[in-house]
């Protein structure tokens, strides 16, 4: 018996030590091996999406001063985010925004890795040599992407084509890429997109899915790259810099036939996007001008329907049933009379700068903005500091209701914008910001009453209850900045007859990247600015936009026509900033100014209380001493340079 | 049917306590009493026979059996351990006593079974070591012991908190006293975490130790230095190896042990009043240059205090008990036979918490149960099983999310609109109500419970064909369910003059469920031989595989509208969200050791083992850690011995060791894809989410374990056999391979992060030391021991991106070649009196230069003398308190413990202290001034004017000093707030940790009742402390917590009454 039990734990002990090597053999149950997953295409779109969402793409979930897919501090602090707009003279937020240059880090070579890796990877994959090509080519437009997104912040960028190879405790010596110049990384980032479009597929299917890209969208992307290489080559000069990276072409140095060059390019591929995409502008030709603003809303409030005009977008699942996939438009930006129940909103502050800007139907044949008339006197150079210091005995035209200053206006600005008095949702948006006494004198950016003539109570910011007003309450104050600060409010993206809640990442309207009206613009900016391409056509693609907006004249092709009609044509599009950063014209136009508001007062000393209104300066701008852009903003600092040994761009 | 005796008792005990008052208590333990007399017996006189066995169970010969009282003589027992002694006094007690035995008594039944333990005074004792036991006196590391007599001196809801103090070389601190929070930081020697082995498995590490029911342990080992190598890839911080009680035969022996204790916190601020409050508003704006936040007529309102709307509300008060209640009983019943023994015990402890709304609950439940058969001379068989439930619930959210808006409340707000008594109030500046986070109805509750159990079998086989040889096949199966779940309930919050609500919250269930599992099998050989009489020789060596499982799933639900109960499925769809991971880990050793001694004189101890990890690549697996230690018993040497009678035990020890730890992520050499997070996914098909996988990082397939170099040498020293005796070691830990990622030499271009290497490396060294006395002067007994251990890490290499300046390097406290836990700060130099002073003081900075400054203000050294107060002017000046965000175990700590007894009375007392850190007492804190409507009292002890109407920065306004500067605002381009040791405060504490005072009833006042042993003691838990003033307000133990802000839950201070009785 004692032996048996001696023997036994013998056994025991020897088999336990005889099967000890495969014991540790424990495969790791959260990643998958690559053998695993390229096996089929199916694999191969997981790959795709987590590519595509690196994309830095300037959508509604990018935020400038902070980074891309922008969804809430770790602390759980969130800041409404939304492109560049805020950063430009079209708007900023009621917060006070934008006086600086847009600080979002981008340093995009994780992903450009990962989409190197996916591209060396893809031969492993069983599939038709056309499949492959495609998906080849959607990785290099997905890297281009990348490659645009750095060399319109830092200039020229080292150019890693394929994924490097570290080695734990060598010197790795390999892996130092230097910079490559300016005009190289141009010329390479369009050249990548030239290789894209010619083998990715026309049209995506439902089954591929709708949402990637197509050769018009490699296209479209490097119409809108060239055009911005075209304009750094050519106005360079504007903000001109000194300094090593300047010697080595890391930053501008390229000539003007370079610039002759780029704009070339974009003539060629818009040429190719507008003649053979099939693509056209939405609803071309309104009966009226009601028409051509509601057209106009759609396209953004509801851009799956306007799919005609739409070259590159992206989709949004709502955050209430997948966190962090929709995007929370429709709560920040609603004005406060319309909140759906967020802690935030109402923050959405297009500037009186951009309404100027719109014309009215007038048709004079010279498309010349016309700016809103507050003044019998016609001086609407009179922009004061701020308007609680306004003089009431100037000669204000009197108004006697707030929206009909508005009355005749560009369809664009009724799309796009949400002016005082008119209707949104069904409410009346009251944004005033003062009121003018019986006796002269008048309350201004804070509310308070005072009785009119007519025996009836009056408010400075239009109503009693915080409720009733969208504008001007709490200038100035560090809580609650829930109003609009300029007396306008956002219109464009938002979604007018859907209720949307108001939870944060609820809202799922598509984001238009690229649609053809800029494809147009792009077109003839280059043929205004490069002396190329066919101007005729250039002048048909301007009117076009203008037909769209239920204007029934024909202007002529000119620089200042092109660039009018691009701001009221894409305002808040994230467009702007850039065309300020490729023209050089930030330094000079932003540096030190103000962004401009609209006040509108309630005078109480007619019989019966009329409006007018008051241009005055941002709040917010002229606290902080106007806007802040030095002529070496353009390009922004290189991060890491103490160890990734590149040079750093000037100034910095 | 004892526990349905138990029952009624501890199922609704919140009721209990509610209803009893303090001195009421002793009618639960008349409960106990009854329900336990069942358990007497008995008994008759005449012959009695009985056994006498060692504690190994060997049969003892010769062991003198006496009637207590009767000078006649006795007996004694023969080689089988046997007896016969013959009495006529039916309560009869006899006397057992050997040489190198402690005496024991016992009252005379017939079939006694008698085990005696060796005497602790002779150097006979056994220590577990790893992986086996070990005389004392031919130990050759550093090893301490503590046994259940010493652990039971301290009673609190931790065992760590039992510990503490007592063992020289461990240091511990307590962060939180809060009811199902165990993370006491346990540290050896300032090492980091130490392993935890219980009855020879490792199991899961100090949130388990904490947990053990202390009635259960016979020892603790610790294992300080290279004699922890033994457990390889684990021991890098040393090993805590705890043994369980067992049965010895005889009869069966009943014993229960329990006590009820109250406690209230050791720190717990008070805040001023709403019309106080008010006053100092309005000279803080003043001293601030602000307008004047309340005016005198409502000063005045305030300051009458009976106008609605104008009442003080003391929340603190209000939402906080002043004491809450303990309580902790155990059973045990062990004993056994030839064939068999056996040790059950059960235990139960109760921890309440300090909301008043009684939400705060925590309970746990232990059971054990140890057999050891005999199945045949040479073949044993033991049995272990212990298992615990234990049970939590707290408010919903975190206790900083509660002290936080309790502190800050406004005074001047209710928990209820007035009139509306159940609208809560919306208070600001956080718009929360302390009233409602307490409130389970109202705002939720967060729980959770853990059951557990341990089992091991080991079946050891004594080869009779190969004398010394046995053969032992050990496996243990531990499991853990943990069940967590929480529940957020969306509820109105009303403003208090308009009544308007506001919704805080979502109705939202929680629940996650994570089950785990641990296999372990070992083979042990172990052989025992004396050669020559001489050579003392001994082996062991050991098959080990170990096998980990972890099994998560959650989920969590919305409610809408109605809430029916806690169950995921009665949630709604439209937002529900799940997850769930499986973890498997593998770990497989062999390791051999080799004792050697000559005349118990010199000492020699070998050991290697060689671990293997799933963590690492195949090449990387495998890890070989050898360790040696010596030893010399001078005291053995005749010249000592012949010379130096005084001297009873002098030993020099010398240790050295490799040791490792099992570091890094798991499968870092594996190149695979991984799902992102929701944001790497995409929409590639209108609404629907393509989730996104990752391709790989750098994979390093050279991760390791973190090689560490242990290296001791001690001296032990006992002279007048045991009157004073003398512990003292030095040390040093060397560790290299530290786990850092790659920052230098790669280029932020590459683009992909950098896996773990073994990169960093960091030494400890220390001393530590131990001093006791024992004695016996008349009828007092009595024995003090004092211990100490400094400890101190320095950062040897540090990965470090490149520093852009010599200055950066200097001021980088966590860079290579730094003592680790310094702070930097600037050096207080007194203060400014006269305004006109800063005209010539070094500047603030700034554009208002000097002109925030008022009397009162710290001044402070321009260290680089330009005139101007900047972060250049800061100095490593303070030991932290806290390492990067977490508290850190101080490295000099020390403890003292004193037992004293005479006649049937008993004294134990327990010092324990720390030093060599600060705490944080932070101006800008939530308490501090002028951020929120709230102020400490402490901060009245103010700079101030004496006439407070005057214009604080008019040079002739006369002032009256205090202990803080001039209250304000913010301290905007002040010195005020700048860190000085005014606001970083040495915490250097000596606390009276516990204090027990006992009486054990004399056995004749027992006889007739059938109890063979009774005592009662009162014992006090944190009763003073010694230290600043100010750490002492914050209890200088406590961590700081989040933000440094003390908003943690506080330690407590305890009274216990309680008693110990034997059947």
């Amino acid at each position: 018996m004692k032996k048996i039990v001696f023997y036994t734990l013998l056994i025991f002990t020897g088999l336990s030590l005889s099967s000890c090597k495969k014991f540790l053999e424990v495969q790791p149950l959260d990643r998958v091996p690559a053998s695993q997953l390229l096996t089929d295409v199916n694999g191969v779109r997981v790959l795709l999406a987590n590519l595509y969402s690196r994309v830095p793409m300037e959508d509604f979930v990018y935020n400038p001063g902070k980074w891309f897919s922008y969804y809430r501090e770790s602390n759980g602090y969130i800041e409404p985010g939304f492109g560049t707009t805020f950063y430009t003279d079209e708007s900023t937020a009621s917060t006070g925004t934008g006086v600086g240059p847009t600080n979002d880090g981008y340093w995009g070579y994780d992903a450009i890795r990962q989409t190197n890796l996916f591209i060396e990877q893809l031969p492993q994959v069983a599939m038709s040599d056309q499949q492959r090509a495609g998906l080849v080519a959607e990785g290099r437009f997905i890297r281009a992407y990348m490659y645009f997104g750095l060399a319109k912040r830092y200039g020229g960028v080292p150019l890693i084509e394929r994924s490097q190879e570290y080695i734990p405790g060598s010197d790795n010596a390999n892996l130092f890429v230097p910079r490559s110049t300016e005009k190289a990384t141009w010329s390479y980032i369009l050249s990548e997109l030239d290789s894209a479009a010619m083998a990715l597929p026309t049209s995506r299917t439902a089954v591929e899915g709708q949402y990637r890209v197509t050769k018009w969208a490699a296209l479209a992307l490097k119409s809108r790259v060239a055009l911005h290489a075209a304009s750094v080559a050519k106005y360079w000069s504007r903000a001109p810099l000194t300094g090593v990276a300047v010697d080595q072409g890391l930053v501008g140095g390229m000539t003007a036939a370079d610039a002759t060059g780029f704009y070339q390019q974009c003539i060629d591929a818009s040429a190719a996007v507008i003649n053979q995409s099939g693509k056209g502008l939405y609803r071309p030709t309104p009966a009226n001008r009601a028409e051509a603003a509601k057209n106009f809303q759609d396209i953004f409030q509801n851009p799956a329907g306007a799919d005609v005009e739409v070259l590159l977008k992206k989709g949004y699942i709502d955050g209430q049933t997948t966190l962090l996939q929709g995007h929370t438009v429709d709560v920040f930006y609603n004005p406060s009379q319309t909140n759906p129940g967020g802690l935030y909103y109402g923050r959405f502050s297009p500037t009186l700068n951009l309404v100027d800007l719109f014309e009215d139907y007038s048709d004079n044949g010279q498309g010349r903005s016309v700016p809103l008339v507050t003044r019998l006197d016609g001086n609407e150079n009179d922009v004061i500091a701020n308007p609680v210091n306004f003089d009431v005995n100037k000669p204000y035209k009197q108004y006697d209701n707030l929206s009909d200053i508005f009355a005749g206006k560009d369809a664009r600005l009724h799309a796009s914008i949400i002016v005082p008095g008119s209707t949104w949702k069904g409410v009346t948006i009251i944004m005033q910001g003062g009121l003018v006494r019986q006796d002269g004198s008048k309350i201004v950016y804070t509310n308070g009453s005072a009785p009119g003539r007519d025996g009836r109570t009056y408010f400075a910011l239009g109503a009693s209850a915080l409720s009733g007003l969208s504008a001007f309450h709490n200038i100035g104050a560090n809580a609650d900045q829930n109003f609009s600060c300029s007396g306008f409010s956002l219109k464009k993206f938002l979604q007018e007859g859907k209720n949307v809640p108001g939870f944060y990442f609820s809202s799922t309207q598509d984001f238009i990247d690229i649609r053809l009206a800029e494809v147009l613009l792009n077109y003839a900016e280059a043929a205004v600015e490069g002396g190329v391409g066919d101007p005729a056509l250039a002048a048909t693609y301007l009117n076009a936009l203008r037909r769209r907006a239920a204007h029934t004249d024909n202007i002529p092709l000119s620089l200042a026509n092109v660039l009018k009609e691009r701001r009221v044509e894409m305002a808040f599009e994230g467009q702007r900033y850039w065309d300020m950063i490729r023209r050089r014209e930030n330094h000079t136009l932003f540096q030190g100014s103000r962004r401009q508001v609209l006040v509108p007062v309630i005078d109480l000393r007619q019989p019966t209380p009329k409006y007018i209104f008051v241009r005055a300066n941002n709040f917010y701008d002229e606290r902080a001493n106007g806007q802040n852009f030095q002529q070496w903003f353009y390009y922004r600092p290189i991060p890491g340079v103490s160890t990734n040994r590149l040079i750093q761009n000037p100034n910095y | 049917m004892l526990l349905n005796h138990l029952n009624p008792l501890f199922i609704k005990p919140t009721a209990m306590i509610k209803k009893a008052k303090l001195f009421a208590k002793p009618i639960l333990f008349a409960v106990f009493f009854l329900a336990l007399t069942i358990f007497s017996f008995a008994q008759g006189p005449g012959r009695i026979t009985g056994k006498v066995f060692s504690e190994t169970t060997e049969p003892l010969v010769g062991v003198v059996v006496q009637i207590k009282g009767d000078k006649s003589g006795g007996t004694t027992t023969d080689k089988n351990g046997q007896f016969t002694i013959n009495v006529n006094n039916p309560n009869a007690t006899l006397l057992f006593s050997m040489v190198g035995y402690q005496s024991i008594e016992m009252r005379a039944t017939d079939n006694m079974f008698i085990n005696l333990k060796v005497a602790a005074s002779t150097m006979e004792e056994v220590v577990v070591v790893g992986y086996g036991t070990q005389k004392k006196e031919t130990l050759s590391g550093s090893i301490a012991t503590i046994r259940s007599e010493g652990i039971a001196t301290t009673k609190s809801t931790s065992v760590v908190s039992n510990i503490q103090g007592k063992i020289p070389g461990v240091h511990i601190r307590q962060q939180t006293a809060e009811p199902g929070t165990f993370n006491s930081l346990v540290s050896i020697r300032g090492f980091g975490t130490p392993l935890l082995v219980i009855d020879g498995i490792p199991r899961d590490g100090m949130s388990d130790f904490e947990r053990l029911n202390p009635e259960d342990i016979e020892s603790i080992s610790v294992l300080k230095d290279a004699a922890a190598a033994i457990y390889g890839m684990n021991s890098d911080n040393g090993v805590l190896i705890v043994t369980t009680k067992k049965g010895s035969r005889g009869k069966a022996k009943i014993t229960y042990t329990g006590y009820y204790g109250y406690k209230q916190a050791t720190s717990m601020p008070a805040n001023i009043d709403a019309y106080s409050y008010r006053v100092i508003k309005n000279e803080m704006n003043a001293n601030t240059k602000l307008p004047v936040a309340f005016s005198q007529t409502e000063l005045d309102k305030w300051k009458e205090g009976t106008l609605p709307g104008y009442q003080d509300f003391d929340w603190f008060n209000e939402i906080l008990r002043d004491y809450t209640a303990q309580q902790q009983h155990n059973i045990s019943i062990s004993g056994g036979t030839d064939q068999m023994t056996y040790y059950t015990s059960i235990g139960i402890l109760s921890d309440d918490g300090i909301l008043k709304s009684d939400i705060q609950k925590y309970r746990k439940y232990n059971f054990r149960n140890n057999v050891t058969f005999s199945l045949s001379k040479d073949l044993k068989a033991t049995i272990n099983f212990a298992g615990r439930i234990d049970n939590n619930k707290s408010p919903q959210g975190s206790y900083f999310w509660f002290f936080k808006p309790l502190i800050i409340a406004d005074r001047a707000f209710t928990p209820f609109v007035p009139g509306f008594p159940n609208n809560v109030t919306r208070i600001p500046p956080e718009f929360t109500n302390p009233y409602a986070l307490a409130s389970e109805e109202i705002s939720g509750y967060e729980k959770w419970s853990n059951v557990q159990y341990q089992s091991n079998v080991e079946l050891s086989y004594t080869v009779p064909f190969v004398k010394g040889l046995r053969l032992a096949v050990q496996g243990a199966y531990d499991g853990n369910i943990n069940n967590w779940s929480n529940l957020q309930r969306a509820y109105f919050q009303y403003d208090m003059v308009t009544n308007v609500p506001t919704v805080r919250g979502v109705n939202r269930y929680s629940n996650s469920m994570n089950q785990f599992s641990r296999a372990v099998l070992q083979a042990t050989a172990n052989y025992k031989k004396t050669i020559a009489g001489v050579h003392n020789l001994g082996l062991t060596a050991v098959y080990e595989m170990r096998a980990l499982r972890n099994d998560i799933i959650s989920g969590n639900r919305q409610y809408d509208d109605v809430y029916t109960t806690d169950i995921l499925n009665q949630g709604s769809l439209t937002n529900a969200q799940n997850g769930g991971d499986r973890i498997l880990q593998r770990y497989l050793a062999t390791l051999g050791r080799l004792n050697y001694d000559f005349r118990g004189k010199y000492l020699l101890e070998m050991a290697f083992r060689n671990d293997g990890s799933y963590r690492y690549a195949p090449s990387k697996r495998w890890a070989f850690f050898p360790s040696a230690s010596v030893g010399w018993r001078i005291s053995q040497e005749p010249f000592i011995k012949n010379n130096f009678r005084f001297i009873s035990d002098l030993k020099l020890r010398a240790s050295y060791g490799a040791m490792g730890a099992d570091a890094g992520n798991p499968f870092e050499y594996y190149a695979g894809y991984r799902f992102g997070a929701v944001n790497t996914g995409y929409v590639l098909t209108p609404n629907v989410l393509t989730l996104g996988m990752v391709p790989p990082g750098v994979v390093n397939d050279n991760l390791t374990w973190v090689k560490t170099k242990t290296a001791n040498i001690g001296v032990d020293l006992s002279l007048w056999n045991g009157k004073l005796g003398v512990i003292a070691d030095v040390f040093r830990k060397d560790r290299d391979g530290l786990l850092a990622n790659r920052i230098q030499s790669v280029p932020n271009t590459f683009g992909a992060s950098f896996p773990q290497e073994n990169i960093n490396a960091d030494k400890v060294m220390g001393i530590e030391m131990m001093v006791s006395h024992k004695n016996k002067i008349g009828g007092v007994t009595y024995e003090i021991a004092a211990n100490a251990t400094l400890a101190r890490k320095y950062l040897v290499y540090s990965e470090r991106a490149p520093y852009q300046s010599s200055m950066q390097r200097w001021k980088d406290a966590w860079g290579s070649d730094r003592i680790l836990g310094r702070e930097w700060g600037y050096i207080y130099d007194g203060r400014y009196t006269d305004i006109r002073q800063y005209q010539n003081a070094p500047l603030m900075g700034g554009t208002l230069g000097n002109s925030m400054m008022l009397p009162g203000s710290n001044a402070v050294t321009d260290v680089d003398g330009n005139g101007i107060i900047d972060g250049n002017d800061q100095l490593p000046e303070f030991w932290s308190g806290q390492y990067q965000g977490f508290a850190g175990n101080p490295p000099l700590q020390y403890g003292a413990t004193a037992s004293l007894s005479y006649k049937q009375f008993d004294l134990n007392l327990v010092f324990q202290g720390a030093s060599m850190f600060t705490i944080f007492a932070s101006p800008n804190d939530v308490w501090g001034y002028g951020r929120y409507p709230g102020l400490w009292e402490k901060y009245l002890d103010r700079w101030r004017l004496e006439d407070p109407s005057m214009n604080p920065y008019d040079p002739a306004a006369k002032w009256i000093p205090g202990r803080y500067p001039a209250l304000r605002a913010n301290f905007n381009n002040t010195t005020d707030a700048l860190t000085t040791d005014q606001w970083r405060i040495n915490a250097t504490f000596l606390r009276l940790k516990s204090l027990e005072m006992g009486y054990t009833i004399p056995n004749d006042i027992l006889r007739k009742s059938g109890i063979n042993g009774l005592r009662v003691y009162v014992n006090a838990f944190n009763l003073f402390t010694f230290s600043n003033d100010l750490a002492k307000n914050l209890d200088p133990e406590r961590e700081e917590g989040a933000y440094q802000a003390d908003l943690t839950y506080p330690l407590m201070r305890s009274f216990n009454f309680g008693m110990t009785i034997n059947f």
